[in-house]
């Protein structure tokens, strides 16, 4: 029998949690196919940067990735809007419900195979927090405030409600808040955000979060899934949609635990009101509409998206 | 007075150098209205990345006229003319290794990011990989160029 | 051929070549390429120019040259010239004192930038003219401002330290406090060393006679040359502290210091501004696209199995928890001879970081240890950046041969440093709590 053996880069980082679940989900693939599929797990930017990521596994030169739709932004934004529909869920099984059963992943596959891969699935880690050095109680608070915000979509949302969004580079974000250049940065959920000390430097998270839910990604280059036999590429995929499932409740019960000890970390958690969460929603999917006028994909991703979302009344 | 080729690669990096100040003018800008205006650009970051970038791809073109390159020499100085020769020959060979490598794997990129005119999606939306992306291809194919043209300035008996 | 011998060749490879003369900027790049071609054949080629755009397009970078050219525009202007004149003087007696006061302002810079490359070509273009002018040990001088400028990363900011504590998901806050003293360690072993030398040999550090002949008066108007210079280090240092500006965006102000540095000395003239920015364009060419060798090197050796080969060499080892310890120390400082530290990094840092949450040890203490250790690598032949940076801008007749020869005893003081934390780790935690 012919075996396969992989390699997939991932965004994670390397000693991150995130990496650990992305390495047993290739452990979890050997055993499944008795050692007839192996994937090499590595590392974020061990093999190319984030960006050049997708590039790598269109030509080959990795088989496949644990990327994220909002790093392919630059070929179509309609990656954009399948890997992060900034401001519209508020747990992943939501998005994972569009995904399976509303359409979603017949719209992931058109995109992905458009440009030479198949997207095997998505990925969650959970609703991103903002780490905040000013009490955000609602929209209203986010007037004048200073926000890293890179995607193009939060910082639209943003400046929709009067908040200033800075484009300072990651590696600059914690010195950035802790000298007080930023207020407020976008980031990782809640654990992830205090597993980097954020609550040092910003004494207030928004939790549980509304604004972002970024979903990464695997999706394997068109040629490598086409080589494979069906029983494999069945593997694969049901593999991937434990993945997905493993990855944001592990992640889940991390930011728990720091949701159950934030005070004695000197974090004060701030639950936004149901009403200020719809009037984020209502203005986020202005700005969806807004960005998809730009290509026929996206504008069949956001529609998709938003009816399911009236389907189970977030809209 | 020097070949075309020289004088495009000193001409271009001339020509380039002030998008340095360039970009100190614009940081400081930001730093002002951030500070004293609350007021943060979503496009100075992301333009002073854009305009170092273009300079330290440019910039390699114009040390390799100005032969600014380095290298040990501990060795080199002590052998005898034919073999430095040798070391001379190996130089550009591998200098065409590297610099090829570049031009070959990276045109189809370089082209699809350029004829789609590719742009970063951020808030700025700037044409970043369209620019760049090309860029890197052809400086390094102009460096291909200015390598031989620097060999036979030199003469073949460096 | 499996991924042990590969390794050796490129090492091998990479040694020869450089020995031998080749430009170091075509020494990496070659070699990765020739790698990836042998493993994986030409359609893994556009792997080459993607590692180059992605190093491109990196902020970071962005105040390598803003430090060239505030050193350029300080040192053109004459301000160099008035600080080490003032320097000299007021260090009176001290043998040695221009080269001990060269190393607290190293330490001062060091926590206006979170690089190494800015600093040490700023040391480099302001501080080494002036040390060969004195009649400083040429190695002494060298190897102060190699050694200083390379605590850009000790002291906070960090980039290294940013950098680690993304990759293991450590709080880059508990990294930078805890590595205040083990940066405070290395910076005083240095003061001891030159302090030593030069007091056991008074040629090696010349005290000025000049001072006896002046009067006090004349002394004081020698401080108006530091006025300027500790002007702009007061702003670079104010904006960063003072929320006023990001780390990167201090290199842009302290420019824009430097040049009203020039212009308060009338000094500040279209010829000047151009001749620095044609000096900048020239200095990042040497420097940078040696970068782009060696970041192609890093995705070529990940893409072949470099991980797996670390996780090989740790597998079974027969050690206790420390000396699991000093096995990863070990493989970092090899691989710092030859690779730049990012690469280090992302090839160990899967293998090192959940062993060491593993064994028990405070990843706080295990990224400090790598920050020191990669100071070492900074400096260590063949592969040494702090050599490539301070060659870029030092007079031409130093060679690169007499840089790395000059750091020897200061790569020593690092090991001293890198043990002294390995066996007392309350140097770094102390402040932590
Ligand atoms: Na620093
Ligand atoms: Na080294």
């Amino acid at each position: 029998q012919e075996t396969f053996s992989w390699r997939f880069q991932t965004l994670w980082a390397a000693g991150s949690i995130n990496m650990k679940i992305f390495s047993d989900f290739c452990t979890n693939v050997a055993k499944m196919s008795g050692g007839r599929l192996t994937i090499e797990p590595l590392a974020g930017g061990s093999v190319v940067g984030a960006m050049e990521l997708y590039d790598a596994v269109q030509t080959g030169i990795l088989d496949g990735q644990n990327g994220g739709g909002g790093y392919v932004a630059q070929k179509d934004i309609a990656f954009v809007m399948l890997g992060d529909l900034a401001g519209a869920y508020e747990r992943p099984d939501q998005m994972q419900a569009w995904y399976e059963y509303g359409g979603g992943k017949e719209l992931a596959r058109e995109l992905y195979a458009a440009h030479g891969t198949y997207h095997v699935g998505l990925v969650w880690h959970g609703m991103e927090s903002i780490p905040s050095k000013v009490p955000i109680n609602g929209t209203a608070d986010l007037k004048g405030v200073k926000m890293r915000a890179p995607a193009g979509a939060v910082s639209k949302i943003l400046e929709r409600f009067g908040g200033a969004p800075v484009s300072i580079p990651g590696g600059e974000v914690y010195t950035s808040l802790e000298r007080g250049v930023l207020d407020a940065t976008d980031w990782g959920t809640l654990s992830m955000n205090t597993d980097l000390g954020f609550q040092k430097v910003a004494p207030y998270a928004l939790y549980p979060g509304f604004h972002s839910m970024p979903a990464t990604d695997i999706v394997v280059n068109m040629d490598r899934w086409n080589a494979l036999p069906d029983d494999l590429k069945e593997i694969l995929t049901v593999a991937t949609r434990d993945f997905g499932r493993d990855m944001y409740q592990r992640l889940m019960i991390e930011d728990q635990k720091v949701a159950q000890s934030a005070g004695g970390m000197g974090l004060t958690l701030i639950d936004w009101p149901q009403e200020d969460r719809r009037r984020f929603r209502a203005t986020a999917s202005e700005v969806w509409q807004e960005l998809a006028a730009d290509s026929p994909m996206a504008r069949k991703i956001v529609d998709s998206q938003t009816d399911f979302l009236k389907q189970i009344g977030l809209i | 007075m020097r070949d075309p080729m020289s004088r495009f690669s000193a001409t271009l990096g001339e020509w380039m150098a002030p998008l340095f100040l360039v970009a100190v003018l614009i940081s400081v800008y930001e730093v002002v209205l951030r500070y004293a205006f609350n007021a943060p650009t979503v496009w100075v970051h992301e333009l002073t990345v854009l305009l170092s970038a273009a300079c330290f791809v440019v910039s390699g073109l114009y040390a390799l006229e100005r032969e600014e390159h380095i290298r040990v020499t501990v060795i080199s100085d002590r052998l005898p003319r034919p073999a430095r020769r040798a070391v001379a020959l190996l130089n550009i060979g591998l200098a065409m290794v590297f610099l090829l490598a570049i031009v070959w794997g990276g045109w189809s990129h370089a082209w699809e990011a350029l004829s789609n005119w590719h742009r970063t999606r951020t808030a700025f939306n700037s044409p970043t990989p369209a620019i760049l992306k090309p860029l890197i291809v052809l400086t390094a194919a102009a460096m291909v160029l200015q390598i031989l043209v620097n060999w036979c300035r030199n003469g073949p008996n460096r | 051929m499996d991924i042990g011998t590969i390794t050796l060749l490129m090492g091998a490879a990479i040694v020869l070549l450089m020995m031998l003369g080749v430009h170091l900027v075509f020494v990496t790049g070659s070699v990765a390429v020739v790698t990836v071609l042998l493993t994986f054949g030409p359609n893994a080629l556009p792997l080459i120019a993607s590692r180059i755009y992605s190093t491109v397009d990196n902020y970071a970078l962005v105040s390598v040259p803003m430090f060239v050219m505030m050193a350029g525009i300080l040192e053109r202007a004459g301000v160099a010239r008035d600080l080490y004149d003032a320097m000299h003087v007021w260090s009176g007696k001290l043998r040695g004192g221009v080269a001990l006061q060269t190393m607290i302002a190293a330490v001062i810079m060091a926590a206006m930038t979170g690089i190494v490359g800015g600093e040490i070509m700023l040391l480099g273009m302001v501080a080494l003219p002036q040390m060969f002018r004195l009649n400083y040990d040429r190695k002494l001088a060298i190897g102060t401002i190699c050694a200083g400028g390379a605590l850009g990363t000790m002291i906070p900011p960090s980039l290294v330290l940013i950098i680690f504590g993304l990759t293991a998901s450590v709080s880059i806050g508990d990294l930078f406090l805890a590595s205040i003293g083990p940066g405070l360690l290395l910076a005083a072993l240095y003061l001891a060393y030159i302090w030593v030398r030069c007091w056991l040999n008074p040629e090696l550090g010349p005290v000025s006679n000049e001072g006896q002949n002046l009067s006090l008066a004349e002394k004081i108007a020698l401080l108006r040359g530091l006025v300027l210079p500790v002007g702009v280090a007061a702003l670079v240092l104010g904006s960063i502290y003072g929320g006023v500006a990001s780390v990167s965006e201090a290199a842009a102000v302290g420019v824009a210091g430097a040049m009203i540095c020039a212009a308060v000395r009338n000094a500040l003239t279209v010829e000047l501004m151009v001749a620095v920015l044609r000096q900048t364009m020239r200095i990042c060419g040497t420097i940078l696209w040696l970068t782009f060798g060696a970041s192609a090197l890093i995705g070529v050796y990940g893409l072949i199995g470099g991980t797996k080969f670390v996780a090989g060499l740790m597998a079974g080892l027969p050690l206790s928890p420390l000396g699991i310890i000093m096995v990863m120390m070990l493989i970092v400082f090899v691989l710092g001879t030859v690779m730049d530290w990012i690469g280090i990094c992302l090839l160990t840092m899967p293998i090192f970081v959940p062993l060491v949450n593993e064994l028990g040890f405070d990843p706080v203490w295990f990224g400090v240890l790598f920050c020191l250790n990669v100071q070492i690598a900074y400096l260590s032949p063949p592969f040494g950046p702090a050599a490539f940076f301070l060659k870029s801008v030092a007079p031409p007749d130093v060679t690169l041969q007499e840089i790395f020869a000059a750091m020897m005893p200061f790569i020593a003081l690092q090991i001293v440093a890198l043990g002294v934390l390995l066996f007392w780790p309350p140097l770094a935690l102390w402040l932590v709590g």
